[in-house]
């Protein structure tokens, strides 16, 4: 499968961060190219699987728009991590690369 | 109409994760974290399943894989659920600091990876969950 070159990775995580961004507890999105891959955080505030679900449901419209994309998402739930602050999460996760897409963090 | 023998053989390998998962959550075997990854893996099989029965095509890598779930209709409807398992099993396996409790690890068997296989276990003919 190849990927469309005609895309970046904004294009990827504004069309995310525009699926997400009613729901209160999506807090910042950030999106990034790793070779053909294009990845996706979401930083949420502490949520339960059925709100975790909500959200993966939401990667449809990246497919919807691209639909040759290849695409890794990944949550970054303070509920599923021991002994992490926010601020370590993040950065323990999102690499330089990624852009901020999208943000409701004070 | 039965199944074909390599439909089988994802089958077999999705059901031996899937079993295995089980095992060690019944048994309160510590990581649970792992937990996460077998469960994974069985989703893995469980979609080559599918793919092969529909297309006679094994799917090569995560990614592609992910753009299959999303393609098809059928698939679509369990995607929530692949990507929850995808993301658990791949922060399972990496980060350190991640961490399962019993509840959250039977919520990944028994809700989002029963999802994927009851899915694939309808669209396929003469199947039995095992």
């Amino acid at each position: 499968m190849i990927t469309d070159n005609v895309i970046g990775a904004r294009d990827v995580g504004k069309t995310f961060a525009e699926a997400v961004r009613e729901d209160p507890d999506a807090v910042t999105v950030w999106a990034g190219r790793h070779r053909d891959v294009f990845e996706i955080w979401l930083l949420t505030r502490a949520i339960d699987a059925e709100h975790e679900r909500a959200l993966y449901a939401r990667v449809a419209a990246v497919h919807d728009a691209f639909p040759n994309a290849l695409t890794r998402v990944y949550l970054l739930n303070p509920a599923s991590v021991e002994d992490v602050d926010e601020e370590t999460l993040v950065a323990e996760n999102v690499p330089d690369y990624a852009e901020e897409i999208f943000s409701r963090r004070e | 109409m039965s199944i074909d023998s390599r439909t089988n053989a994802f089958l077999k390998l999705a059901d031996e994760n899937r079993d295995l998962a089980n095992r060690l959550i019944n048994d309160d075997v510590p990581p649970l974290r792992w937990i996460s990854v077998i469960a994974f893996y069985s989703a893995v099989h469980y979609i080559g399943a599918y793919v092969w029965a529909h297309d006679r095509r094994e799917i090569s890598n995560h990614e592609e894989r992910d753009v299959e779930v999303h393609r098809d209709l059928e698939l679509r409807r369990i995607a929530p659920y692949y990507l929850r398992l995808f993301d658990h099993g791949f922060k399972a396996r990496y980060k350190a600091y991640y961490k399962e409790r019993p509840e959250s690890v039977a919520e990944l068997l028994n809700v989002d990876l029963a999802a994927i296989e009851k899915c694939v276990r309808d669209a396929l003919p003469d199947t039995d969950a095992s």
